[in-house]
């Protein structure tokens, strides 16, 4: 396991400090980098030229039927199940409380049996309350965008392609509403997979699932226009298939998790800015490598400038960051010599850390990357957790004492009586399960909360541990508290794993959901942040991906901050 | 599938569900979070040695939830007496385990404290075994578990590296319940300790279908009831979305 290194031995500059990093402003400014998870598996995808095939694509001329897709990797197979319904207007709903959508879905280990399939078609489209086996490892539902959809199907029935300006406004033909694995409704634990590396990494069969979905929805879409109006179909163009991804509508059930995996967080976290800091300590950028930046932030420009919500916040947030933007590149120019100069990446990094915002900088991030593939791709490996979250009960409570106070003073700096630190609780409804964040004062249910409650519970055990005995150990310490053993365990994990807490309260009245949803999001690898409220968000995910048809070794690495395509809204067959 | 707890309906689970489930169970009859984590751990650890316990986890629940087991005397159990604290009371595997197995674990780190430990009328012994499998797992050290099932039979056990070596005893008797009088010991750790079941891990368990969902019904103690505000505060959209 990976240990922070401020001043890692591969890297002349250090670390960014988790204080920095582990902020909820920071995290909500979060871009993905070519260590996000769909950017790996794609590679991954190109560099063993997995091969991706409908198996079986028996849809009715209303869409509706059964798909199955099969990627086939070197080592085995895996096989998207999907079943594709009718939703009634009244139950088209992106929320977890929802019981009926447009498509339902099963990632299945290997290549299904009729059987298998039959028994399937009964148990995924209930989801949540279907049961399942060992042979799935995801579990996924998807509904239709009614801004798309039929305008879509409309132009290809016509022989025309969709405007990409329309399909700029949305991005996806599709969005999942959730994505289920490790185990849930009976489903495989990820020890299954643990040692497949094809989807080892965290959320990567998850991923490999959405992936598969999207072929899916691309497929569906000319299945619908040809049936539509055989005579006058044109297919899409690649190039507008490439630009539609998949979207997903994404609530507070991200939160909990980040929480109650604080070394996978680490993990990720740690990655990335170790990559940050190998770029910064490069000595002289070449000239090839330059030129790769300034394409890509040529690129991300263009992205940023296409980028609309209707959230005035974030609105304003693109506003100032398509400005920042503007100033990198005047920076970075070819006219620039600074450029030319020692270790330029850190001086760039410096300069827009005292200049742009949090947003610019954490775009930066990503872009700074992209030119060092070879230097820093492998960092995307290896993030799972296999072992257990480990208490040291020989520890004496004069050393957890100064744990405490080393690593978490954040959370001892927190004023807990004021009520506004207290003001919500988050917990899970008794509806479906719903992950859902209440007011305290006004709202019942506040004694079920979840244990987001890391700062509150930090200040609780640093307040009890100073009446102990400061020789005692932590085993005897507990006997008499076992109220306070999770937090113990944290304490002594996060002082080993320092990006492995959201250094800010969870519960105070200052917390926007959104802002923890976003960096989980980014390092998945979605792009085009549409928040819709502060508890929740819609994404894009695999804008610009290759295609199924294009996994080449050599072509899979440079989709990120995708663009409108360049295609005429009438070009015909 | 584990034989003693599948004698009618059955259902298939994770190792994640079992975990998580324990974890969220304990927590419904008002254990600590850090108490329920460890359960759900130690569920984890009996599924992986093919331990028919699951019947004991939900009895130790039942046990606690309507105070026929309870806390132990901390000031004993520092030198590593575990007893109940109040008398009439048997004493909640669920509570002695974990801070049992942290003892063991703390003089196996430190070489302070004590290197065995007791426990008297013990609610449910299968319990505290797989608090030592888990334990085991992480140690470099093994742990003997010995106590007389209520029909008499000894049993003798030895968990190093997660993995259940039984001296004494037989499978089918692990899950008895107590109250009995049981031991613990540090033991050498024998290099080459097997594997945990594969098996498992890919597969996850059958269990009694009856039995899972009393352990259900605790952990949906923990949620929250349903209420029109409630759904309308929840994270999403409208109740219908059209775009």
């Amino acid at each position: 396991m990976i240990e922070l290194r401020l001043s890692d031995k591969q890297t002349a500059i250090g670390l960014r400090p988790p204080e920095a990093v582990m902020r909820l402003e920071r995290m909500g400014a979060a871009f993905q980098t070519r260590l996000s998870f769909m950017r790996s598996l794609v590679r991954r995808m190109g560099r063993e030229r997995w091969r991706i095939e409908a198996t079986r694509f028996d849809l009715d001329d209303d869409g509706y039927g059964t798909v199955v897709y099969t990627a086939t990797t070197p080592r085995r197979r895996y096989s998207l199940i999907g079943f594709s319904h009718y939703l009634a207007p009244e139950c088209r709903t992106d929320r977890v409380i929802a019981e009926a959508w447009d498509a339902t879905f099963s990632l299945f280990d290997g290549v299904p049996s009729d059987a298998d399939i039959a028994r399937l078609s009964e148990q995924t489209p209930k989801q949540e309350t279907g049961r399942y086996q060992p042979s799935e490892l995801v579990m996924s539902r998807a509904n239709k965008s009614l801004r798309l959809f039929d305008y879509v199907i409309e132009n290809l029935s016509q022989g025309r392609q969709p405007d990409p300006k329309v399909l700029g406004k949305v991005g996806y033909l599709m969005r999942t509403t959730a994505v289920y694995g490790n185990g849930k409704f009976g489903m495989a634990d990820r020890t299954r997979y643990a040692d497949r590396p094809e989807v080892a990494g965290p959320f990567r069969a998850e991923l490999l699932t959405v992936y598969l979905i999207r072929c899916f929805t691309h497929d569906l879409i000319e299945h619908l226009a040809r049936r539509k109006n055989p005579d006058r179909f044109v297919p899409l163009d690649p190039r507008i298939k490439r630009y539609l991804g998949i979207g997903n509508a994404t609530g507070l059930g991200m939160a909990p998790f980040l929480i109650s995996h604080p070394m996978l967080i680490h993990n990720w976290f740690h990655a990335r800015e170790t990559a940050l800091a190998k770029v910064r300590s490069v000595e002289t950028a070449t000239t090839s490598e330059l030129r790769h930046f300034r394409t890509t932030l040529k690129r991300a420009r263009e992205h940023v400038a296409e980028w609309q919500v209707a959230d005035i916040c974030q609105s304003e947030r693109i506003a100032k960051l398509h400005d920042d933007l503007r100033r990198l590149a005047d920076w970075t120019s070819e006219a620039n010599t600074p450029m030319l100069g020692r270790r330029p990446w850190d001086a760039l990094f410096n300069r827009a850390e005292t200049s742009l915002s949090v947003e610019g900088q954490e775009l930066l991030v990503s872009l700074l990357l992209e030119p060092y593939g070879d230097l820093v791709n492998d960092l995307a490996e290896g993030h799972e957790v296999n072992g257990e979250q480990l208490l040291d009960p020989s520890m004496t409570i004069a050393k957890l004492k100064t744990l405490i106070d080393r690593s978490y003073d954040w959370a001892m700096a927190i004023d807990f009586s004021d009520p506004e630190e207290t003001r919500y609780f988050w917990y899970s409804s008794e509806e479906k399960l719903e992950p859902r964040r209440g007011e305290r004062r006004s709202e019942a249910g506040a004694e079920k909360e979840m244990p987001l409650t890391v700062a509150r519970d930090v200040q609780q055990l640093r307040a009890t541990l100073g009446k102990a005995s400061p020789g005692q150990s932590t085993a005897a310490f507990l006997m008499r508290h076992p109220e306070l053993r999770h937090i113990v365990r944290r304490v002594q994990l996060g002082a080993r794993y320092p990006y492995a807490e959201i250094r800010d309260n969870l519960i105070g009245a200052a917390c926007r959901p959104i802002d923890i949803l976003r960096g989980k999001l980014a390092y998945f690898g979605a792009s085009k942040f549409d928040p819709k409220s502060d508890l929740w968000t819609r994404i894009t995910m695999y804008q610009g991906a290759p295609l199924a048809d294009e996994l080449d070794p050599e072509e899979v690495d440079d989709w990120c901050f995708p663009t409108m395509p360049q295609v005429g809204p009438c070009t015909s067959r | 599938m584990l034989p003693d707890d599948a004698p009618g309906r059955t259902v298939h689970i994770s190792l994640s569900e079992l975990e998580t489930t324990l974890r969220k169970a304990a927590s419904g009859t008002g254990l600590s979070l850090g108490l329920g984590e460890e359960a759900g751990l130690a569920a984890r650890w009996m599924a992986i040695n093919g331990i028919a316990g699951l019947s004991a986890f939900a009895d130790a629940l039942d046990a606690v939830d309507n105070g026929r087991s309870g806390q132990f005397d901390a000031d004993l159990a520092i030198a590593g007496t575990f007893v109940a604290s109040s008398e009439g009371l048997s004493l909640s595997a669920l509570y002695a385990g974990p801070s049992a197995c942290d003892l063991l674990e703390a003089a196996a780190l430190s070489g302070n404290g004590p290197n065995a430990v007791t426990m008297t009328a013990v609610d449910f012994p299968a319990v505290v075994l797989c608090d030592a499998l888990a334990v085991s797992e992480r140690m470099k050290s093994g742990i003997r578990v010995a106590w007389r099932s209520r029909g008499g039979r000894a049993i003798e056990a030895v968990c190093r590296a997660g993995r259940l070596d039984l001296a004494k005893g037989v499978f089918g008797g692990l899950a008895g319940p107590g109250p009995v009088d049981l031991s613990m010991a540090l033991v050498d750790h024998e290099a080459g300790a097997a594997r945990p079941n594969s098996a498992v891990l890919a597969n996850g368990i059958t269990v009694d279908d009856h039995c899972w969902s009393r352990v259900l019904a605790y952990a949906a103690r923990c949620l929250v009831e349903a209420t029109d505000a409630s759904r309308l505060t929840g994270a999403g959209a409208g109740v219908v979305d059209s775009d």
